[in-house]
């Protein structure tokens, strides 16, 4: 059998986290690529950093910083009443982290392809910079923005460094499908093991086919205008 | 009819442009061959490109001071520019195009102005098309429009008939004229067409290698340049 409980909480967990990473990826894209931003490259690396990173580290970091013996760790678990580490809300933050490149680098390609004659002729009609996003960049980046969310979704469904490190494996609060899968082999239960896996499987390529198959639907509608 | 006093430096590749002007702007035209630096010239006046040094006085308003550290945003410049590549928002409909500079304005009179374009310049069958399925000469009018509706102090109009033929062009000059002078719209044209720059324009700004050489009527301008022109190939 499934693991029902981890799976559910598979779909929350990344659909959660593909929201937050839509809400913090859609400004801090348009900042890197419409602004001046100087810092451009440092920033960069930064949020590009869990591309390259063990996911372990990154895990042991947040998981530092999340715990008690920091300030940050005690806000959040004042505010919370409970520590962010081995939570749900612990695992969203280590997600957001964890996927935030995969949701980035998509938005930051997309928008640099706008031209840059519909930006300035944004600009002299008098548009700031978040009506020029909201009514220029975003229509012209609807791939962008499915490629984000998509990878966002599929990327988090699939980790399990950053999880395990960060949440621990708590039935029903931070044990995820790819943890469960890793306990069903310690256990011998190959038969489950097959179907989790599986069933990661078949996400992930579903979360791909619909990706490009939307890009085909995206630029034959283009093609029609 | 605007007051612009410009004094500018810029360096762009081969291009070093220095321009030095102060005239009264009604219908005039920046004339001279490709790569002299009209476009440049005209992207520092709207503002979309930051001089090396110079200053920009527009109706006695400062819209540039480098020196000062002064550089009014496009937005805030009352100069409006229809550049060559039309720049509509492929997305948009024709009529989301014209409204996309009014939005401060009451929708009633959003409206008005939209409707007003649209007949003034034979867009109204075309009002639910997006750019896409409009041929060049439909996409240089619907630019020229959108460029029209926020009612600029000056319009910076770049090759802006480059599409339509030469019945076409008068037909929309004709058109046009009356409207820009209604609503106190002065323009500066930049082509490199002698016929246009003669019959679209009262004076003439001549550029050459990234300098302004020459400023007049256009029929003096014109003269000059077909002297040059039999200079050119030995002709008395």
């Amino acid at each position: 059998m499934i693991d029902t409980q981890a799976l559910w909480l598979t779909l929350r967990l990344a659909a959660l986290t593909s929201v937050l990473l839509l809400l913090i990826t859609v400004p801090l894209a348009a900042w890197l690529v419409l602004g001046r931003a100087r810092w451009r490259p440092v920033a960069e690396a930064l949020a590009m950093v869990p591309l390259v990173l063990p996911p372990t580290v990154l895990g042991y970091y947040l998981l530092v910083l999340l715990g008690p013996r920091t300030g940050f760790g005690r806000f959040c678990a004042n505010l919370l009443g409970h520590p962010l580490a081995f939570s749900f809300a612990g695992l969203v933050v280590g997600s957001v982290c964890y996927s935030l490149p995969f949701a980035l680098q998509p938005l930051v390609a997309g928008f640099a392809q706008v031209p840059a004659e519909l930006l300035e002729a944004a600009l002299l009609l008098g548009a700031g910079r978040g009506r020029t996003l909201w009514r220029v960049v975003l229509p012209l980046s609807r791939r962008a923005l499915l490629a984000s969310g998509l990878l966002g979704f599929a990327h988090t469904i699939g980790e399990f460094g950053v999880v395990l490190m960060i949440g621990g494996d708590i039935p029903g609060a931070t044990r995820t499908l790819s943890i469960a899968l890793l306990d069903q082999v310690q256990s011998f239960q190959y038969g489950a093991a097959n179907r989790t896996a599986a069933l990661l499987l078949l996400s992930s390529l579903l979360a791909l086919i619909v990706l490009y198959s939307s890009r085909e639907r995206i630029l034959r509608a283009s093609r029609a205008a | 009819m605007s007051d612009l006093a410009v004094e500018l430096e810029h360096r762009a590749g081969s291009l070093h442009l220095q321009a030095s002007l102060t005239m009264k702007v009604h219908r005039a035209a920046l004339f001279g061959p490709s790569g002299v630096g009209k476009s440049t010239l005209l992207r520092i006046l709207a503002g979309l490109l930051r001089p090396e040094r110079g200053r920009l006085l527009h109706n006695g308003r400062t819209m540039l001071d480098t020196e000062a550290g002064v550089n009014l945003p496009p937005q805030q410049r009352g100069i409006g520019l229809l550049p060559q590549g039309t720049a509509l928002f492929p997305h948009l409909s024709v009529e989301e195009n014209l409204r996309f500079g009014l939005r401060r304005l009451p929708a009633h009179e959003r409206q008005r102005r939209v409707d007003e374009l649209a007949a003034m310049l034979g867009l109204e069958p075309l009002r639910q098309r997006t750019p896409g399925r409009l041929s060049g000469g439909e996409r240089q009018r619907v630019a020229l429009a959108r460029a029209l509706a926020p009612r600029p102090d000056l319009l910076l109009l770049d090759e802006p008939f480059s599409a339509l033929d030469g019945k076409q062009k008068d037909a929309l000059w004709e058109t046009l004229d009356p409207y820009l002078s209604e609503h106190g719209i002065s323009t500066l044209l930049v082509s490199h067409d002698a016929g246009e720059v003669w019959a679209y324009s009262d004076a003439v700004i001549r550029m050459e290698s990234g300098t302004v050489s020459a400023c007049g009527p256009p029929s003096s301008m014109l003269s000059q340049e077909r002297q040059r022109a039999l200079r050119l190939f030995g002709a008395s």
